[in-house]
């Protein structure tokens, strides 16, 4: 599994606050991440614990008044944090591309699917002719599944089911080839019948076209589906990464233990349904200790003091917790 | 909507507290001329039949006759149809100054939000919005005509000069409206995920927002179109008194203190049917513009 | 007997009703840091002062029974601040005395206006069905036509008359209210606590006014305040015409009318009444402005 695979993504340390008026929210705070070429990573959490922000930090679409505060960002080796407007803008679209959660707000209404997908490609791929253009954009309607091409180029958004838009974004995304894909909630805003195929559709033009994709979820289903590598979040923080297996298999933090547990699993007998206690805590005032604190069932004085490290405590999994690692860094608060 | 139209300004007729017969004759008219009238309008007969009559004689093109001395026994339709194309100038001139500075005032004013630029041009929108038409009329008119004597003081005489001060007057007020609903427009056009999702195609900020924020920020402004010409029709009656222009408002408020009823009538219904047909081109319009609304 | 039951009981409920308590609440509170309420309110506190304190101020009669020839087209001056007119009355009096006539006329027509588009409005969105087709039908025409032409045309027909103006503008206005009134009873008749009164045996009436109409205290302060400003600004462009108040009374649109034609001369006729009209328009339309902006966002889709 260890053999020299190139990494993509290299975010090290990456800090991401949002300054108001009322004071300073830590949505991300140091994260360490690396996913590696034609892989498919994972990112579970809560809403609100940062993996959106995850997304945007690395295409650098931080929501005003938010921004990038520290930590490094390279792609390919190339220190994205580092890059002029212009250049960050020939990424996006072309090397690293994104969905978004919700496809019926995701395109422009007033705009046909056609001139939408023709006018990422021609500004990528340097295709001008208007003969050629209609060419690839058939071609990338029929990549995903699109069963008439041809009307539906010249539908607008709102004639399209919700399916049928996802897809949609999807061709957009990957009609130039990116090396990462972020996929964020891709199936979240859809109906359940249709989950499974848009899914299915997303792995295998993934494998493809050789892309390594970053799914953002809030569902271990889907991650049990379609991952390579996991990493759980919590808080801004990444608390646990592992391949996939191994982390359904023999889940550590007690966090993902957590989350794990309140998945009912079918042929489970259960008399509750399990719920971690607690809330997610105000990301406005950071926390010296671990941000599990308040609500994990394991907690020591040394939790609330120390924030905990990621440590590698098997081999391709990594957990940021007291028990499983002697000491942590003292946190410069 | 027209019918209804019709049926509002015969209300007025028949509501209107004495003899309408009287209202209907010249100043010198004899007991038999006021009779024949009288029956010729049926003045005697039910509403229902009163307003059949009126209907008919609509529909003939017939709106009656003037009874101001200075015009007597012309057609209405005839004096109307003479100033009608200068009110038309006015308002197509006032509509285009309105919409010139409205729309890139408001898509700037989003753009900068909360700069200097924005600060001004929303107080601006402020005091321009609630000054009244007639008086900015007067202190243009004062400033301009009297004191630096550059424009002439009104009427058509001064051929292109004399256009000018009542075209501002009049575009001014709805420029301003239009300046805050573009701006407000703009601004919630940019938080839309959609933007975001364009801007993460790789397209440049320049597209993002002009092609793609701004055909969708302009929506908002095409639907109250329609509400902006009543506004204006509105309002040129007002600019046309200040500034003596010869066009059907003008000729209303003669008529009123003339007393020339028929005159009156006409204008009135001419004046509902422009707001009208101005509606109707603003939904058509809008049908144009935002494909959502197509499809029925 | 009966009917002051329910007029206390209807009361009491308001009095209560949190919506209506913490929205006066939330004005205040609030307002008072908003730049633009302050000083909306300021100039209406001042403008309304002026016109209640009119008959006693210390100024002169603004149509004296005996007017001196020379007394015509003053200059502004000690004497007459604001310089004296073409019959030589004095212009400052006269403003001050058309603040009451301007004010007055606006808030009754505002009030009617309200009146009328609050209770039909209400009826149609609570009750739907015909009853709203028809309603709804009715307040679109209004809403479309433009407020001003049509007051002109009512006006114009029943003749110049405090009256008559009053009547006019509320006749042309009330649509908007109207429209935001259905607008709201749509929205919340489906909420829960509607359907929980209902079944608690709750009457239709009691219901709109008790449950619907305390929610709506926001945007109906705002669009009332909004309204005032058209009102005063349709009246004086009536006046002006000389369709809206009669000659005799000091109306600002009526000074003005009576000032063009002396613009070149005695320009302070119509500039001093355009003033004082400019900052009372504008004085209302600050206060509803702020107010919008300080009890946003439940107060998106507005015209202006």
């Amino acid at each position: 599994m260890t053999s020299v695979r190139k990494p993509i993504i290299e975010i090290k340390g990456l800090r991401t606050q949002f300054i108001l008026r009322e004071g300073t929210v830590t949505a991300l705070d140091g994260i360490d991440l690396t996913i590696y070429e034609n892989e498919s990573v994972g990112i579970v959490g809560e809403t609100g614990c940062g993996k959106s922000m995850t997304a945007f930090s690395i295409l650098r679409l931080v929501p005003i008044p938010g921004k990038i505060t520290a930590g490094s960002i390279k792609f390919k080796g190339v220190e994205l944090t580092k890059l002029t407007p212009e250049e960050m803008r020939g990424i996006r679209g072309r090397l690293i591309s994104m969905i978004f959660q919700d496809p019926s707000t995701s395109l422009d209404p007033v705009f046909t699917i056609g001139s939408q997908l023709g006018e990422v490609i021609s500004l990528h791929q340097n295709i001008y002719d208007e003969a050629a253009l209609r060419k690839k954009i058939l071609e990338v309607l029929r990549l995903v599944r699109i069963a008439a091409p041809e009307s539906v180029m010249k539908q607008y958004p709102h004639e399209l089911s919700g399916g049928m838009k996802q897809r949609v974004m999807i061709a957009l995304a990957l009609s130039c080839n990116p090396s990462l894909l972020i996929a964020d909630e891709p199936t979240t805003a859809l109906d359940v019948t249709i989950q499974a195929q848009v899914l299915k559709l997303l792995k295998d033009l993934v494998k493809g076209v050789g892309s390594s994709m970053m799914l953002i979820t809030h569902n271990l289903g889907i991650v049990a589906e379609t991952c390579d590598r996991v990493c759980i979040m919590y808080a801004g923080r990444i608390v646990e990464e592992a391949e996939t297996l191994e982390l359904f298999g023999k889940p550590m933090h007690p966090y993902t233990r957590g989350l794990l547990t309140a998945f009912p699993k079918l042929g489970e007998q259960k008399e509750e349904l399990s719920v971690i206690r607690g809330t997610v805590p105000n990301l406005m005032n950071p926390f010296p200790g671990c941000s599990f604190v308040d609500r994990c069932d394991f907690a020591t004085d040394q939790c609330r003091l120390v924030r905990p490290k990621m440590a590698e405590v098997a081999p391709g999994h990594l957990v940021a917790c007291h028990l499983y690692t002697s000491g942590g860094e003292k946190d410069n608060a | 909507m027209i019918l209804l139209a019709t049926f509002i300004v015969y209300l007025m007729l028949y509501l209107t507290p004495g003899d309408p017969a009287l209202a209907l004759v010249p100043p010198r008219a004899t007991v038999e001329d006021i009779q024949d009238v009288r029956e010729k309008y049926g003045f005697d007969e039910p509403f229902i039949v009163q307003y059949g009559l009126f209907l008919w004689r609509l529909l003939h093109g017939d709106l009656g006759t003037s009874v101001t001395t200075a015009t007597l026994n012309t057609d209405v339709g005839t004096i109307i149809l003479q100033r009608l194309p200068r009110t038309l100038e006015l308002m197509a001139i006032g509509l285009t100054i309105s919409y010139s500075i409205g729309i890139p005032l408001g898509v700037i004013s989003a753009l900068r939000q909360n700069s200097v630029t924005d600060r001004g041009v929303m107080v601006f929108t402020l005091v321009a919005y609630a000054m009244p038409s007639f008086w900015l009329g007067i202190m243009l008119m004062l400033l301009f005509a009297v004191k630096l004597d550059w424009l002439p003081l009104g009427g058509t005489v001064g051929g292109f000069a004399s256009i000018i001060l009542p075209t501002i007057t009049l575009g001014l007020g709805n420029a301003a409206l239009t300046t805050r609903m573009m701006r407000s427009s703009m601004l919630e056009v940019q938080r839309m995920d959609y933007i975001t999702q364009l801007r993460s195609r790789g397209l440049p900020e320049r597209e993002v927002i002009f092609k793609h924020g701004l055909k969708n920020a302009i929506l908002p402004v095409i639907t109250v179109i329609g509400l902006d010409i009543g506004w204006f029709v509105g309002g040129a009656v007002v600019v046309e008194t200040v500034f003596s222009w010869p066009g059907i408002g003008k000729l209303v408020i003669d008529s009123i203190t003339k007393h020339d009823f028929p005159v009156v009538q006409g204008c009135i219904l001419v004046l509902a049917i422009f707001v009208i047909l101005g509606n109707l081109i603003a939904d058509i319009l809008y049908a144009v513009a935002d494909p959502r609304v197509r499809l029925g | 007997m009966i009917l002051r039951k329910r007029l206390n009981s209807l009361l009491l409920s308001w009095k209560t009703a949190g919506g209506v308590r913490q929205t006066i609440v939330e004005i205040i509170s609030r307002g008072s840091r908003n730049a633009m309420v302050v000083i909306g309110a300021t100039i209406i506190v001042t403008m309304v002062a002026l016109a209640i304190l009119a008959p006693v101020l210390p100024m002169a009669d603004p149509t004296p029974a005996e007017l001196k020839v020379a007394d015509r087209l003053l200059p502004p001056s000690s004497d007459h601040w604001f310089g004296t007119d073409n019959i030589g009355q004095d212009v400052f009096s006269r403003v001050i005395w058309g603040t009451r006539v301007s004010l007055m006329v606006a808030s009754l027509a505002i009030f009617f206006s309200l009146l009328l588009g609050v209770v039909l409005g209400l009826t149609a969105g609570y009750f739907g069905g015909a009853v709203d087709y028809i309603i709804a039908g009715t307040i679109d025409l209004f809403w479309t036509f433009p407020a001003f032409l049509l007051a002109l045309a009512f006006a114009a027909a029943l003749g110049p008359s405090l009256a008559n103006v009053i009547l006019a503008i509320s006749i042309s206005y009330w649509a908007g209210f109207g429209r935001l009134m259905r607008g709201q009873a749509l929205s919340i008749r489906e909420r829960q606590f509607v359907e929980a009164s209902r079944a608690l045996g709750a009457r239709n009436g009691r219901i709109m006014f008790t449950h619907i109409l305390p929610n709506c205290t926001a945007p109906l302060i705002v669009w009332a305040s909004i309204g005032v400003a058209d009102a005063i600004t349709i009246e004086s462009s009536l006046s002006f015409l000389g369709a809206g108040t009669p000659p005799s009374t000091p109306s600002w649109g009526n000074m003005l009318n009576l000032g063009m034609p002396f613009i070149g001369e005695a320009w302070w006729i119509a500039i001093f009444p355009g003033i004082v009209l400019l900052i009372t328009v504008l004085g209302f339309n600050l206060l509803g402005d702020g107010l919008r902006d300080v009890l946003d966002p439940r107060m998106k889709g507005m015209r202006r």
